[in-house]
């Protein structure tokens, strides 16, 4: 909105549906009446041309009938008009009218009556020009000096200047390297016709030049005789502007120089008579059209510049002296002086509107008020603030936005296992090397009081175990009262026998570990029931483990002192069992109402067994990085040969292969041998990993054990040693631990305050041994020994939730996170295809049943 | 002797109308009828209705309805949607008397796929069918010595050697007169011609002249108020145009044809049923209470009038005179 607005003075709509253009605007005195008045002659594309004289009685009256002089239809789109000395032997102004085809030249005359009605208006045609070539726009002035007349000059559509003297045909030039018509004006100081071609330059054409250059029509006839008797069409200067011109302007005001005034579509520029340019102006907006009109103080010139944003802005060269809004876009701009009053703005929209405006000097103020701002209700509006103000204070007690307290009654999940196997196995893949693939039905209840939005259940499994579905989305109808996701998450144990089966105990194995207990020996049938593979009682000391998939654990419990003894010929078989005898324990004690049952360990903590699962598991990755290495060295050879054997194939003159195809056969079949390779070794590593897991899972057990650590003490362990990332080649389970271990044998196992120091590398590397990692493992089991303790809370150096380089955090948090702690064993697998050959199988899995 | 109804509905602008103003006159009908449309800029915060007929655009409050407006068709300077946050508001500007008035009106219901086009086809409908209205002097009317005829035009007369007394020595001409209007023309120059719409014929009298016994038509006051002399040869017949001519003008009076032309799809009810009902008040209002409702209304601050143009020296250009005491330099660096 603009401070000013244009008051109209005087203003009317041409016509209906018809369109104006540029050229469509003519202010003079047409009629040459005595008074000199202008008239405004305005021409259409519809074919109209219309002839105004405004004389409102009273300031801004709609147009009276008496004001159009003349109405005509010429049948043929008004290109342009203009007034001038048209026609010999007269110095009277008469009309000529440029259709696309024709030259019309006009008189126009009046005829005075009685009264203004009485008046009427003739227009005689004085002369024609039919048009060989369409036009474009023309311009006219006195060409070569002529005195008292008026010689006009059209620009066709193909790039032809075609002058005309009067009644007769002159000469046509051709403009060298048109495309484009550009705006023409001509410039009497210079003698020059100014355009702008479509090379984006300003360029000048001398008359005489012009005059003599070769005729334009002969030109083919002369080129192939080679006679050269007319001279090249040479330009006189040209200056690039880079950029398509809307109008070109030439104006000398009160004898000064005369300047050329070029308007661009971004910028606007005054040039000299010979090409220098005199000053630019950057615009802001996109012009419409400009009219440079007269100039107010020595040396300067004002120009109108109107704009697509219904502006017209005022300038003295360039600094902006006014600017005001019009009611309409113009596409062409006057001032003229009409009804005795001078310095009358008027303007055309492409539209019809035709205005004669006068520059308002109140400024507008009135912004329309903003609707949302209205209708306002105050006391709903109290009651809204009070609402909220309250959430506000509700959440600042609660401490921070996620809402801690679990509310019961919003969102129950709980979680069913039947006991009994599906009767059909649901399982993908039935059998697994000799045995057979059980599957169980899990029952999920979600319970919820208030309505909840778009409640997510999501179940999830360690991988070897599958589910037949584990999203499902709810969608209720209402909102959540605050809008804030929640979780809710539900654990639970599947039973032992989906992955385990009774099996033949054996005497003899390679690993053995002992737990003792402080009470007497429980009967194993009544620690695992279903698991018994004799019928008779007195064996119940002995029990056999059959993993699916082939692997066997004996279970031994000692008949007199209060042990028992797991035995594998694997190290990393033994957890499972050993976790699934002491959980089991600890339930059937607490059946039994005994409070003070305790499991310890007591022999040497078996690291060496340990450390070569983690040997084994970095060698498969060192092995893996050079594989890929290789992969990618003969992959560059392959390419290189493929870029070879092109070349030879391009090749217009055939030359022998040179042994380049058995190359690339012998390099395709090594890339493919190691691909294979790569990926078996993949498939290694991640069986190693699953090994080396379930490892860290006992040496964790059995340190809680030996140390009696607290629950918390043996999540810090756990966090340490198993984060949550997986195993890539870039970051492995090696450094992520390496890192965690010191840490935490530089902050709370630390022996003296000068280990504290942090020197964390922000960078984690695969390392170039063990040897580090291993070293770093025993001396935490040598301080633990040593009566450290693990505590993260109240150690000043480090806060609770630190973040381990490399991204890895300590998670203990919630009493749920430790049961999944010593719950969750299914990661021992990560793939079906591992089953066969791995054999621990867990009876827990977590199950995650998350709501929001 | 009759003489038409001053029709105003479609040149004036009228706040507080009442119940007869707001019926439809003959001839004018109802278009389309907008529920929840507020009027920003007089009436802010209250609902009303907006009524789109041939001639005009009639807005009345819901709540209070005494508050209604009347717009003029003819002439509004500029009239255009904005986009204003997320509700569209017609913007008309309109200039009445030498008063520019402005009009905002906003519907309430945001997002309301059926808005003002109805306002603006209607507009458009009106603007290009002046012809019908308006009184016309030298326009392209006649091609090849005969009248272009409007669509809803019959010719019912065509007379030769019909006299135009505007010059000293007259003009032969031809009249074409249809059932919207008398047409003159001069025999020697087509372009020297007068359309008349019965609309805007004042009188229509046999008068004495210098020229012996003549037709005179007066042309409305809006229309400039022409007085034009024609003398027909022999009395008989121009006795018998001019009883020819009157008919018709009572025929046009009863039913006159405006010649704006919109079909909506879906017909609105009838204005009446629209219209509430004035409860008539025991109190009687004080008229005085009317007369500043349009205050609120003014384009330009409170400004009822511009004032006079004159020549600005500084600027080379036309300029509204400043007030005592204003400079345009002052002007010019308040707003920069």
């Amino acid at each position: 909105m603009s401070l000013f607005k244009a008051r109209d003075w005087w203003s009317t709509i041409l016509g209906d549906k018809e369109e104006f253009d540029q050229g469509c605007l003519c202010l003079a005195n047409v009629d040459n009446s005595g008074n000199g008045q202008d008239k405004i002659i305005v021409g259409s594309f519809m074919g109209y041309l219309r002839i105004f004289s405004p004389h409102p009685a009273k300031t801004g009256d709609g147009a009276q009938a008496e004001d159009l002089l003349l109405e005509v239809d010429l049948r043929d789109p008004v290109l342009q008009v203009e007034v001038g000395k048209f026609v010999s032997g007269t110095e009277m102004l008469h009309l000529a009218v440029l259709h696309s085809r024709k030259l019309c030249v006009y008189s126009v005359s009046g005829t005075l009556g009685n009264v203004e009605h009485g008046n009427q208006y003739q227009m005689k045609l004085m002369y024609e020009h039919n048009l060989q070539r369409t036009a474009c726009n023309m311009t006219y002035g006195s060409f070569g000096g002529i005195k008292g007349r008026d010689l006009i000059c059209i620009q066709s559509m193909d790039g032809m200047l075609m002058v005309f003297e009067q009644e007769s045909y002159a000469f046509g030039r051709f403009l060298p390297g048109f495309l484009l018509p550009g705006p023409l004006a001509y410039s009497s100081r210079t003698d020059s016709f100014i355009t702008v071609s479509s090379c984006r330059q300003v360029e000048s054409y001398k008359y005489q030049v012009l005059a003599f250059a070769t005729d334009a029509d002969k030109r083919q006839e002369t080129e192939q005789q080679k006679l050269g008797s007319g001279k090249r069409l040479v330009v006189d200067w040209t200056l690039n502007i880079g950029e398509q011109a809307l109008d070109i302007c030439i104006v000398s005001f009160n004898q000064s120089a005369s300047s050329v005034f070029v308007l661009g579509e971004r910028n606007f520029f005054c040039l000299k008579d010979n090409g220098q340019i005199r000053f630019m102006k950057k615009l802001d907006w996109s012009p419409s059209c400009f009219l440079p009109y007269c100039s107010v103080s020595e040396g300067t010139i004002n120009t109108l510049i109107a704009n697509h944003n219904n502006m017209l802005h005022i300038y003295q060269d360039v600094t902006l002296k006014w600017a005001t809004q019009l009611p309409h876009i113009p596409v062409a701009v006057r001032v003229g002086c009409l009804h005795d009053l001078k310095g009358v703005i008027v303007t055309l929209s492409d539209d019809g509107h035709l205005q004669c405006s006068y520059l308002g000097t109140d400024p507008s103020l009135f912004q329309a008020p903003n609707v949302e701002s209205r209708e306002l209700n105050y006391d709903e509006l109290d009651v809204e603030m009070k609402e909220l103000q309250k959430i506000i204070k509700d959440i600042n007690k609660s401490q921070g936005v996620w809402p801690m307290t679990e509310r019961e009654d919003d969102l129950n999940v709980s979680v069913v296992v039947s006991p009994n196997f599906d009767s059909v196995s649901q399982a993908t893949d039935v059998e697994v090397g000799t045995d057979l693939v059980p599957s169980v039905t899990v029952k999920v209840m979600l319970q919820n009081r208030v309505i909840l939005q778009k409640a997510k259940l999501s179940v999830y499994v360690q991988p070897p175990l599958e589910l037949t579905c584990d999203q499902f989305t709810f969608e209720f109808m209402n909102r959540n009262p605050d809008g804030i996701p929640r979780v809710i998450q539900c654990k639970f144990r599947l039973p032992l026998k989906l992955i385990c089966l009774p099996g033949q105990p054996s005497k003899t194995a390679s690993h053995k570990i002992t737990i003792d207990t402080n009470k007497s020996p429980v009967s194993l049938l009544s620690l695992f029931p279903g698991f018994a593979s004799q019928s008779d009682d007195d064996q119940v000391n002995v029990m056999g483990f059959h993993f699916l998939g082939g692997a066997r654990v004996t279970l031994l419990a000692s008949k007199t002192s209060q042990r028992y003894r797991i035995q594998s010929e694997q190290f990393e078989d033994l957890w499972l069992i050993t976790n699934e005898l002491i959980l089991r324990l600890q339930e059937y004690f607490e059946k039994q109402g005994v409070k003070d049952f305790a499991c310890s360990f007591s022999g040497s903590m078996p690291l060496q067994e340990y450390f070569e699962l983690i040997d084994h598991h970095f060698e498969l990755r060192i092995n893996g990085e050079k594989l890929e290495e290789l992969l990618s060295e003969r992959a560059v050879q392959f390419r290189a040969i493929q870029r070879r054997l092109l070349a030879r194939f391009k090749d217009k003159t055939p030359a022998p292969l040179q042994h380049l195809d058995t190359l690339l056969d012998g390099t395709y079949k090594q890339v493919i041998a190691l691909a294979d390779a790569v990926e078996e070794n993949q498939g290694n590593l991640f069986q190693s990993f699953t090994r080396l897991k379930s490892a860290t899972h006992l040496v964790i057990l059995l340190i809680g054990l030996w140390q009696k650590l607290s629950a918390d003490q043996v999540a810090i362990l756990e966090a340490a040693f198993l984060p949550l990332q997986e195993d890539t080649q870039e970051l492995g389970w090696e450094e992520t631990v390496d890192a965690a271990i010191s840490h935490l044998l530089k902050t709370c196992l630390s022996k003296s305050s000068k280990e504290q120091a942090l020197n964390l590398n922000s960078q984690l590397n695969i390392p170039k041994d063990t040897s580090q990692l291993k070293k770093h493992i025993t001396l935490l089991c040598d301080r633990l020994a040593k009566g450290g303790r693990l505590c993260l809370s109240t150690d000043a150096a480090a806060p609770q939730t630190m973040v381990m380089p490399g991204g890895c955090t300590t998670i203990p948090e919630s009493d749920l996170e430790e049961r999944s702690v010593e719950q969750d064993s299914t990661e021992l697998f990560t793939n079906r295809r591992h089953l066969t050959a791995e054999t621990p199988r867990p009876e827990v899995s977590p199950l995650q049943g998350v709501s929001e | 002797m009759s003489v038409l109804d001053a029709l105003w509905e479609d040149r004036d602008v009228r706040f507080d109308l009442s119940s007869q103003q707001m019926k439809t006159r003959p001839g004018e009908v109802l278009i389309d009828c907008l529920d929840s449309i507020e009027d920003t800029k007089g009436n802010n915060g209250d609902r009303g209705r907006l009524l789109v007929t041939n001639l005009r655009i009639l807005w009345h409050s819901l709540a209070l309805s005494r508050v209604n407006i009347s717009l003029k068709k003819k002439n509004p300077l500029s009239s255009e949607f904005k986009l204003r946050g997320q509700t569209e508001a017609l913007y008309i500007l309109t200039k009445c008397n030498s008063t520019r008035f402005e009009f905002i009106f906003t519907n309430l219901v945001p997002g309301s796929p059926r808005l003002f086009t109805s306002v603006m086809a209607v507009h458009r409908a009106y603007e290009t069918s002046k012809m019908y209205r308006d009184f016309k002097l030298r326009s392209a009317l006649i091609q090849n010595k005969q009248l272009r005829l409007l669509p809803q035009e019959h010719v019912y007369d065509k007379i030769n050697g019909v006299w135009n007394l505007s010059s000293d020595q007259g003009n032969l001409g031809t009249f074409f007169i249809t059932n919207v209007r008398i047409v003159w023309h001069a025999n020697m120059n087509d372009s020297f011609n007068v359309s008349i719409p019965y609309l805007q014929i004042r009188s229509i009298k046999i008068r004495d002249s210098k020229f012996g016994l003549a037709l005179v038509i007066e042309s409305s006051q809006q229309s400039g108020g022409y007085v034009l002399g024609f003398k027909i040869d022999p009395v008989e017949k121009l006795q018998e145009s001019v009883k020819e001519i009157n008919s018709l003008h009572k025929v046009y009076s009863a039913s006159p044809i405006f010649g704006v032309d919109y079909e909506m799809e879906e017909k609105p009810q009838p204005l009446e049923a629209l219209t509430v009902e004035q409860i008539q008040d025991d109190v009687e209002i004080d008229s005085d209470d009317h007369t500043d409702a349009f205050v609120a209304y003014f384009a330009d601050g409170n400004k009822q009038q511009d004032r006079e143009p004159v020549f600005s020296e500084e600027l080379g250009l036309a300029i509204e005179k400043l007030k005592d005491g204003f400079t345009l330099q002052g002007l010019w660096e308040v707003m920069s």
